[in-house]
């Protein structure tokens, strides 16, 4: 993970968190009913190209989030696994 | 046309290769050397069990009947994916500390470890989960009859009957075989199952693979590209017009919580999770793999309407399509792809069913019978070994059974929404219980009984309309014929699709019975405890409940416990090593409560957080939860930050303290110079009189024959010199009284014209005596002033004097002006002398200063410093004008009232 100032890291956790409200935002009526037309794109109809392309940049900007979230709070790390050995 | 043998030979070979490479996986991981098991990519696909056949097979289907319905399933992990560091992230925090071994275990251990909440959890999700099990052994028992029992001819109406139910029970004996061998090898449900993780990776991929192999043929070889396909039938398909409603954001909403909820979910995200960073990456790789899975749906779906004969089954279109146009490979790799996703979901569903089973029913029972109390090293290892798998039997008779009895029915393929409204029953007390202190077991309980009751009399069911419990007419018609009842319009709502109306019911009254519950009923010491380190996951350092329960025990009977629970060679590691911690040389630790809190958690990950307190329990004696500690430590981030916040403030009030002393020292130094110039200035101005009077004395004491005018000259300069020492001695003093506020004023309503002329006056000897002319410019107006008019008088005199005394023009003249304006009344005194140069202008109100070279009967300069202290004290001003005319121009100002009637003061 790239060294970034506690700022920016909450930044990043402050947009994180709107993700997934976008999400919902543009995935659920009204808003996704805007695109339920019968027109098409490039031969593919406009709503199955919306959901597609939404799921998309979703996924993009979550794999740009997730090599920048991090923890504001260092003490409390995953405790090293004890498990044991197989007997 | 595949012959049956080929794809039993091939199921076969499969289930082979599955064995191989978990037996591989296992073996590696317990050397040591299979790190890519461990691997962010490996933890993803395994969370893809998710996409059962249901989804494999079943979105098609879905596609066909509700259009983009199907999306529905696959968006809403989606948006729980991309928001894991809320969610997601803290459950697998919370099941890294606590040793979280199912969802009914975290249930339960976080309402203060409750075996009943545990039990009723586990029960809920067997009920929940054996349909599903049914519905994934219909789905291939259905794809080998498809595949087998018609030629392309018939594909409308595949045989039915046969050797159906022989097959379902093979596959089920074939998967609780596999299960049992890689599921169960260890006890502690913490560990992660490498072998099974690996088959499961692997399946993930096939199925992955198979779908796209199918879609891909679809789109470029039955049809030319995207565009072509979506133009043959799309719009029938889509039906967009009433597609986004209740329904769609409840589908949308249902899916997510089943992503967190369904029990096999919880088990590959949490339990099996080894590390964070497995999570960051899952989380957008697990929704580009829904993504993947879900791409080919509509273009399958289009081509299976447009190229299959009327009245084929949209639920085997997969198979069907390659099927009809013989591409047998095709066919094979979707059949292996439906395969996968059922045995992938079948075993880890079974995998997690039976540690609950096992953990939070057999265990309970087993601890309250008299022969546990036999107790042998090693003996509760055995027992939970031997439940768990026969729980894994268990559950999956219990599947085949269900098939058998419901098989012929299509009430199983809805049960798959159906299964997800059962366990989405679990979301208010999970989310309550991570993010809410105050939630309790009781409301957990009342709200899961009536969300599982108003679940199973809404939605489950009735989906066999009639064939359980309820009988047709009931589902028509309302129990006893009360409408009102009627199980799929509660209340009246008659409007709302089946499962929006189950799903609103059941969760809505779910959620409003916890949270009013949760209000009403105090929690107990533990679930408090438990309540505050399960929210506060991310401020509590791991290990620490120690320091909230006090207890003590033999370490003789904590080490039979954890022998008979771990087996012995665990167990003295456990003991060795924590001896170690502790700077002991021996086996055995101190019993301290740190110990007694890391045992109960090392034995949770075996038996589950109820099962190990309960044993501990047994042996432990004089238990207390100290609540005080509890809140202190819940208060302590509080209070960190009101130190902080405090520690901050002060500095704050120190900065200006010192700021403030800087600017007192500043002041003090600068009054410090001032004094010591005032001195030199006044010594030096006493000097110079002192000096002529003291040698003109002397020549008069020394000289005896002075001639008489000569010693009158003398004299006449002694006098004229004291005179000044008196003038400026009365001038120190009246400036230092004035300096420290002790001079008498004499303040009055006057006319401010009255002192003006009196000064004028006063004046005209000495400007007669220079050939000077005093002006009046315009009779001076009359005004209402407070002041004293004889300090005000004696400003007047100082600046006519100066302007008298400093003129060496040859026709000298001063002028005098008054004027009243806006409250104000301004006096400006001018002349037309050499004026002050512009090197001293700032300088002439100081003390000793000079405007030009003193005159022999000029005073000694601090008659201009007294006169703006005195119009300051009497709240006016007294300013030197710029750049008027030639020579130097006066203005004093006072605060003044005109006065009603005017009086004239001419010129005298």
């Amino acid at each position: 993970m790239r060294p970034a100032s506690p700022s920016t890291a909450a930044k990043f956790r402050d947009a994180a968190f709107l993700l997934p409200l976008a999400g919902c935002f543009l995935l659920l009526p009204p808003v996704i009913g805007l695109f339920s037309v019968r027109a098409s794109l490039f031969g593919i109809p406009v709503i199955v190209a919306y959901i597609f392309g939404l799921w998309s940049a979703l996924i993009l900007v979550a794999f740009w989030f997730s090599r920048r979230l991090k923890d504001p709070e260092p003490h409390a790390s995953v405790p090293p696994d004890t498990t044991s050995t197989e007997r | 046309m595949l012959s049956a043998n080929l794809i039993f030979v091939t199921s076969l070979a499969y289930v082979a290769l599955l064995f191989m490479v978990a037996f591989l996986g296992d073996r590696q991981a317990r050397s040591g050397k299979a790190s890519w098991i461990q691997s962010p990519i490996v933890y993803t696909l395994s969370i893809s069990v998710y996409c059962t056949s249901w989804t494999f097979y079943g979105a098609v289907g879905s596609a066909v009947r509700n259009g983009l319905e199907f999306a529905t399933i696959y968006l809403g992990p989606t948006l729980v994916f991309v928001g894991w560091w809320f969610l997601l992230r803290k459950l697998v925090r919370i099941g890294h500390m606590h040793r979280i071994t199912s969802i009914a275990d975290l249930i339960s251990s976080r309402y203060g470890k409750s075996t009943s909440l545990a039990v009723l959890v586990t029960l809920i999700a067997v009920v929940g989960t054996t349909p599903y099990i049914a519905l994934q052994l219909k789905a291939v028992t259905t794809s080998i009859e498809v595949i087998v029992a018609s030629d392309p001819g018939n594909l409308a109406n595949p045989s039915n009957g046969g050797p159906t139910s022989e097959i379902a029970f093979w596959i089920a004996a074939g998967m609780a075989l596999f299960t049992i061998i890689f599921g169960t090898r260890t006890i502690d449900a913490n560990e992660r199952h490498h072998g099974v993780v690996a088959a499961i990776a692997l399946e993930a991929l096939v199925k992955l693979f198979a779908l796209i192999a199918v879609g891909l043929f679809v789109v470029f070889s039955l049809a030319d590209g995207p565009a072509d396909i979506f133009s043959r039938d799309a719009a029938r398909i889509l039906q967009t017009d009433d597609m986004f409603d209740a329904r769609w954001v409840a589908l949308t909403f249902l899916s997510g919580m089943a992503i967190i909820c369904l029990p096999r979910q919880f088990q590959v995200t949490v339990v099996e999770n080894t590390g964070e960073d497995q999570l960051r990456m899952a989380s957008w790789l697990f929704p580009l793999y829904l993504l993947l899975m879900s791409l080919f749906v509509l273009p399958i779906a289009i081509g299976g309407l447009t190229v299959l004969p009327e009245g084929s089954n949209p639920d085997m279109f997969v198979l069907t399509l390659p099927m009809s146009v013989d591409q047998d490979f095709l066919v094979l790799l979707a059949f292996l792809g439906g395969f996968s996703s059922a045995t992938s979901m079948v075993i880890v569903a079974s995998i997690a069913l039976s540690t609950m089973i096992s953990n939070h029913i057999v265990m309970p029972i087993a601890l309250r019978t008299p022969w546990t109390s036999i107790e042998r090293s090693g003996d509760v290892r055995r027992l939970l070994l031997i439940s768990r798998r026969i729980s894994i039997g268990f559950i999956l008779l219990l599947g085949y059974l269900y098939f058998r009895l419901s098989g012929k029915s299509d009430a199983l393929a809805a049960i798959g929404l159906i299964a997800f409204a059962g366990v989405a029953q679990f979301l208010p007390s999970l989310l309550g219980g991570i993010y809410w202190k105050r939630a309790t077991a009781s409301g957990a309980k009342l709200g899961l009984v009536t969300g599982f009751l108003l679940w199973g009399y809404t939605l489950f069911l009735p989906s066999f309309e009639g064939d359980l419990l309820l009988s047709a007419s009931t589902i028509e018609h309302g129990p006893w014929g009360i409408a009102l009842l009627r199980p799929q319009a509660l209340f009246g709502f008659t409007d709302e699709d089946p499962l929006v109306h189950a799903l609103f019911w059941s969760l809505a009254v779910n959620t409003v019975l916890f949270i009013l519950c949760s209000l009403v009923f105090e929690p107990k010491p533990l679930e408090r405890l438990q309540g505050t380190l399960f929210v506060d996951v991310f401020r509590t350092p791991a290990g620490d409940e120690h320091r909230f329960i006090q207890r003590s025990a033999s370490t003789e009977d904590l080490f039979i416990l954890a022998q008979r629970i771990l087996g012995s060679p665990e167990a003295q590691r456990v003991f060795r090593e924590f001896a170690e911690g502790q700077g002991l040389d021996g086996d055995f630790p101190h019993p301290t409560d740190a110990f007694i809190a890391h045992l109960e958690r090392r034995l949770t990950g075996s038996i589950g957080a109820a099962s190990a307190r309960a044993m501990i329990s047994r042996i432990v004696s004089g238990e207390t939860i100290s609540l005080d500690e509890l809140m202190r430590i819940a208060d302590e981030t509080a209070q960190l930050m009101e130190y902080s916040q405090e520690v901050e403030k002060k500095s704050l009030e120190l900065e200006a303290t010192a700021r403030e002393l800087r600017r007192a020292n500043q002041r003090l130094t600068l009054l410090d110079t001032q004094k010591d110039d005032f001195l030199s200035q006044v010594s030096h101005e006493v000097r110079t009189p002192m000096t002529s009077i003291r040698s003109f004395s002397e020549i008069l004491l020394e000289t005896r024959d002075l001639s008489s005018p000569q010693s009158q000259r003398f004299l006449s300069i002694i006098h004229d010199e004291s005179l000044r020492l008196t003038r400026l001695l009365d001038e120190i003093l009246d400036m230092s009284l004035m300096d420290r506020g002790e001079t008498s004023w004499n303040l009055r309503e006057i006319d401010v014209a009255e002192p003006l002329m009196r000064a004028i006056e006063s004046c005209r000897g000495l400007a007669r005596s220079t050939g000077s002319e005093i002006q009046i410019d315009e009779p001076l107006p009359s005004a209402q002033v407070e002041a004293d008019p004889d300090r005000l008088q004696q400003v007047v005199i100082n600046i006519l004097t100066n302007a008298i005394k400093h003129n060496t023009s040859p026709k000298p003249e001063v002028r005098v002006s008054g004027s009243l304006t806006a409250g104000k009344y301004a006096i400006e005194i001018s002349d037309n002398g050499p004026g002050i140069p512009s090197h001293l202008r700032p300088f002439i109100f100081e003390k000793f200063q000079r405007g030009a070279a003193q005159s022999s009967t000029g005073g000694i300069g601090l008659g201009l410093a007294i006169s703006q202290e005195i119009m300051k004290r009497l709240g006016g001003t007294l300013a030197l004008l710029n750049d008027r005319r030639p020579g130097t121009c006066f203005r004093i100002t006072l605060p003044a009232k005109s006065l009603p009637e005017t009086k004239q003061h001419e010129a005298g």
